[in-house]
């Protein structure tokens, strides 16, 4: 699985550590981590707490270009 | 009195997971480890007796795996119940309960020829009944997806 990167630019435009955005979505920040270097894949209902937090959309954040 | 409240999990999904993961191996290693104990402890030649809470512990695992695997229509990951399948594990089950028939009774009785009988009776009887019994469970899991898969959707389509 690729690193998500979109991620890691959205948490910096908001100014956010992954800690601040874990705590924001209800997980540890290890889960946080695992999500931006493509080692985990979180369910949908994470995905879409991680876009409210972060004012996206779940393709701006998990979509995968083929 | 205060009612005890539920405790909370807290696991996120991902630890979770891994947890649960965790868990499979820990699941896996007890039943092999049970497995390789009883079989080396029965060819030790030791009682039925001595061996009875191991054996109701692994029986135990193996019952509710099976049923459960059955209620959600799963069999294995790889193989598939065909006759051919079905064959080989019963030959398995039949060659390593014939050594162990073999080797238990020739420390009684140093017999060969008749260890070796015994070993093959037993082996030949293991792999009948296995294949009965597996060719059973596959036509209880067969109905079962077929079941499963003929579910009707919340709109009744």
């Amino acid at each position: 699985m690729a690193r998500n990167i979109a991620i890691k630019v959205a948490r910096a435009e908001k100014d956010m550590t992954q800690k601040e955005l874990a705590e924001a979505v209800g997980v540890s920040r290890q889960t946080i981590n695992a999500i931006e270097q493509g080692e985990y894949n979180p369910t949908i209902r994470l995905c879409r707490a991680i876009c409210r937090v972060l004012g996206k959309r779940l393709d701006d954040l998990f979509w995968e270009e083929e | 009195m205060k009612s005890r409240k539920k405790q909370r999990n807290k696991l996120d999904e991902m630890q979770e997971q891994k947890l649960l993961q965790i868990e499979h191996t820990g699941c896996w290693l007890a039943f092999w480890g049970l497995a390789v104990s009883l079989l080396v402890q029965c060819c030790m030649g030791l009682e039925w007796t001595c061996l009875a809470g191991e054996w109701v512990v692994f029986m135990s695992l193996s019952l509710y795996v099976t049923i459960a695997c059955m209620r959600n229509g799963i069999w294995d990951r790889k193989l598939e119940p065909t006759p051919k399948v079905i064959l080989g594990s019963s030959a398995i089950a039949g060659l390593i309960c014939g050594f162990l028939q073999f080797t238990r009774s020739y420390r009684e009785y140093h017999a060969l020829f008749g260890s070796i009988a015994a070993g093959i009776f037993m082996m030949g009887f293991t792999a009948v009944l296995c294949y009965a019994v597996m060719s059973i469970a596959a036509s209880i899991y067969r109905s079962r997806v077929k079941r499963l898969e003929s579910e009707e959707d919340e709109d009744g389509k």
